[in-house]
């Protein structure tokens, strides 16, 4: 009869509790009072666990302050990362519905929990320390799944790279964790029951690469001298398969074999049977996002190694205009088109660069209100203007035309780096009285002026190298401005600056040819300052140079010879002949939106009149 | 160009990234010299091996790649074979003095890297032991075909930006004497001019007669559907 009575209350006090949750709308008000409603009733209810349970939470909300100290768990104060016995209520709770949502495979609320609640939690609580470590949560959630640990781990440690400094032994850990998370998904024979938010899955990935490069960059710093740095060192150094690139790389490979991503890509593009070419593992969700993420991951690691044929190449079964998978997940897509740009331009196919970058950027530019609620919002930003200061690069060494949103954010940008690489010496030429004046201009300001622009945006822009050896030396060189840099940097800029140098006449001499249709080499020669012999000479670095592949078909790695668009010469004996060709207004694509725009107001004007 | 089947299988697997396989490679290398097949993937991907495994580089493996490259000019292999190599690498005396005549050729100063090319460009020869390399040979030594691979770039070169040269001129750049120049001339597709024998045409390709285009808008009629559905005719 107690029982009854009893029940009859915790329906009501159910009931309430579920009127609350839907009257108050927004989740910060909800008052966290299940526990106590659990604590007492759990004793008479064992049976009806259950139902307390699926109450406790449908909507995630967060604790206010006070009923933490009526639960006398505060937040932890100092940074230690021994947190044995005060896991906050609302973590053990999200933790306790994280494990649940992972085995009941609801990536829609995992995925709700991932983007939202981690990181509120992470602010309210462990915004300058870290999550509980990994034994409490052991003995909070059960020993026994293996998964949802070596996934919390994943999470601390990125918490932990994110927020705080790694100690050495933080890398070591970490590392032994990716270890044992890609195993556990690898090595059994049936593709494990495991189903993630893809956002979740790309976030693996990158965070994993990251922290590989974290660690050749620390590796290659060589600590700080202090002993303690080297006794770290040399811990390191009795582990070298922490962190070793052929590990890495075997990693994201076999993934890539494992889920027969690139078969099933081949697949899509050129039919067959989907069902033979996927296998078993590819079937899988999880497994094929990780196959495909593990192909970015490859060019990223690729393009930071400087082999950037190898980068593209990891990319063959992918066509970039098209949507592909990679555009699902906002960070991946910008990461893919970066760093196919970047080879590109480190390719000298400057054309298909620009066109990767502008294509990217409006994207960026048109989905601007979409992203500045994410938290990855900084992190597309950075992207962003690093591709406007590789775009802006590109554009001074191969001119064309790009989209008009872009360009006018460009100019915004980079407007006096634009007009210093460029050097458009023409105007100058008509306010010089004569032909001396003009030459000793140019001899005072020889191509060296824009050299250290050209440095400065590369610097800014590049993926940050890494030597897969991790010489402990500290090697540093510098530039022409006096900077210190890295090695591997330093010989991934040296290449692309001699390029640079032997561009610099090009932008002169294209702006002389601009004016004229026919011209004498001896005049054009007097224009520019040199001899007629070394003009000749750089009128062939100009063909020489803006011959470069271009992408037609196919794979993003094959490209065709073609020479430039807009203008063009041949010289005969002492003439040189010139063509310009024009580009006509595009009016019809404007015409048509704004009409397809003008019909939408006059169709919304209808429906309110 | 056709490439092994065990190399292919190397360079096309992970194998690529196994040092055991780097004798085999080598040796791949070398026989790209004597038949004058380049094969720039195979050729990075050892690159990329020695990138991993400094201690293992061999300076004429090296050498070696770096010149193949210089032959497939106007492809931009030699730059990635630099952003492969190590710094220290890099300022090996020959290795330094084959960037030094990329540069030339580069930069199209192809007067002055025949000179160098006359004075004599020095290459170590292949010893799989000998990390450093074992004696310096002449490159045209160890790649015959290097000087008429370049001959070929020049004279492509030339043949975009050139419709009429003067035959002075063209002996320069192309380093050739009398008879020889005159076989080069048939060799490649040009001709002497038949009025004046002092000029050479060379074969017209679209590169070389450039014709002023104007890119005009192409509208298609799919984009004209939409407007044209909802388009008013009034009356």
């Amino acid at each position: 009869m107690f029982h009854q009575e009893a029940g009859v209350s915790l329906d009501v006090l159910l009931i309430d509790l579920v009127l609350l949750v839907s009257v108050s709308g927004r989740q910060g008000d909800v008052r966290f009072k299940m526990s106590n409603l659990s604590l007492n009733e759990q004793v008479l209810f064992d049976e009806d666990e259950v139902v307390a349970e699926e109450v406790e939470l449908p909507v995630v909300f967060l604790q206010d302050d006070d009923d933490l100290i009526d639960f006398g768990a505060l937040p932890p104060q100092s940074a230690s990362s021994s947190h044995k016995h005060q896991i906050p209520d609302a973590v053990a709770n999200f933790l306790r519905t994280l494990q649940n949502a992972l085995t009941t495979r609801a990536v829609w609320e995992l995925h709700q929990l991932y983007e939202n609640s981690f990181v509120k939690l992470t602010e309210k609580f462990y915004a300058k320390s870290a999550w509980p470590n990994v034994e409490s949560v052991a003995a909070l959630i059960g020993e026994d799944d293996a998964i949802f640990l070596a996934l919390y781990k994943e999470l601390y440690y990125r918490h932990i790279y994110a927020k705080l400094q790694p100690s050495v032994e933080d890398r070591i850990n970490s590392y032994t964790n990716y270890c044992d998370l890609f195993n556990l998904i690898l090595t059994p024979v049936e593709p494990l029951e495991l189903e993630l938010p893809n956002q979740w899955i790309w976030d693996m990935i990158d965070e994993f690469i990251y922290q590989f490069q974290s660690f050749c960059q620390f590796k290659s710093k060589g600590g700080s001298g202090s002993a303690k740095s080297k006794v770290e060192m040399e811990s390191l150094k009795e582990r070298p398969d922490v962190w070793n690139v052929l590990n890495v790389l075997n990693v994201l490979y076999s993934f890539t074999q494992k889920s027969r991503i690139n078969e099933q890509l081949w697949v899509s593009k050129h039919g067959g049977d989907m069902t033979e070419a996927v296998g078993q593992f590819g079937d899988a969700s999880l497994y094929r996002m990780l196959g495909y993420f593990s192909i970015v991951g490859l060019l990223r690691i690729h393009c930071m190694l400087g082999d950037y044929t190898m980068a593209l190449k990891a990319l063959e079964n992918i066509e970039l205009n098209k949507k592909g998978l990679f555009a699902r997940v906002t960070a991946c897509h910008i990461t893919t088109y970066y760093y196919v740009g970047f080879s590109y331009m480190m390719m000298r196919r400057y054309s298909d660069a620009i066109k990767a970058f502008a294509h990217i950027l409006l994207f960026i530019s048109r989905t601007k209100q979409y992203h500045v609620r994410s938290y990855q919002h900084e992190v597309i930003q950075k992207k962003g203007d690093q591709m406007y200061a590789l775009l802006a690069i590109c554009l001074a060494l191969c001119p064309q035309r790009v989209d008009e949103n872009v360009h006018t954010i460009l100019r915004e940008k980079y407007a006096e780096h634009l007009n210093k690489m460029q050097k458009e010496y023409v105007l100058l030429h008509s306010l010089c009285r004569s032909n001396d004046d003009m030459s000793s201009y140019l001899s005072l300001h020889s191509g060296d002026e824009s050299i250290p622009v050209f440095e400065e945006l590369f610097l800014f822009a590049c993926p940050k190298f890494i030597s897969p050896a991790g010489s402990s030396s500290s090697s540093t060189e510098t530039t022409t401005t006096g900077a210190s840099l890295p090695a591997q940097t330093l010989q991934q800029l040296k290449p692309f600056l001699t390029e640079v140098r032997q561009h610099h006449l090009i932008a002169t001499i294209r702006s002389y040819l601009k004016l004229y249709t026919s011209l004498k080499v001896d005049k054009l020669a007097s224009f520019v300052g040199k001899t007629s012999e070394e003009l000749r000479t750089e009128l062939l670095v100009y063909k020489h140079k803006t011959r470069q592949r271009r992408w037609e078909a196919g794979s993003v790695f094959e490209g065709e010879y073609a020479s430039p668009w807009d203008l063009d010469f041949y010289i005969k004996q002492d003439m040189i002949f010139i063509s310009e060709s024009k580009v006509e207004r595009r009016i019809g694509e404007w015409f048509v939106r704004q009409i397809s725009k003008f019909e939408d107001t006059i169709t919304n004007l209808n429906r309110l009149g | 160009m056709t490439r092994p089947e065990e190399i292919n299988a190397i360079v096309e697997s992970v194998g690529r990234y196994d040092s055991n396989n780097l004798l085999t490679l080598e040796a791949y290398v070398l026989s790209q010299l004597s038949t004058n097949s380049p094969d720039p993937s195979a050729n990075l991907a050892v690159l990329k091996l020695y990138q991993f495994n400094p201690a293992l580089t061999n300076i004429a493996t090296v050498t070696a790649i770096l010149s193949l490259a210089l032959a497939s000019l106007p492809d931009p292999h030699f730059n990635l074979a630099i952003s492969l190599i190590a710094a220290d690498v890099a300022s090996n005396k020959y290795v330094a003095d084959l960037i030094r005549i990329q540069a030339l050729l580069e930069s199209c100063r192809f007067t002055q890297f025949w000179a160098a090319y006359d004075a004599g460009i020095k290459v170590p020869t292949y010893d799989a032991k000998i990390k450093a390399g074992g004696a310096p040979v002449s490159i045209s030594q160890q790649f015959p075909a290097f000087a008429t691979q370049i001959r070929k770039y020049i004279t492509s070169t030339l043949g975009y930006t050139y419709q009429q040269i003067s035959l002075a001129q063209f002996k320069e750049y192309v380093h050739l004497d009398k008879k020889e120049l005159i076989a080069w001339i048939s060799q490649s597709g040009c001709s002497v001019n038949s009025d004046d024998v002092t000029l050479v045409d060379f074969p017209s390709t679209p590169e070389n007669i450039p014709k002023p285009a104007l890119v005009k808008e192409n509208i298609k009629f799919e984009q004209l559907t939409k407007i044209i559905g909802v388009s008013r005719i009034s009356v």
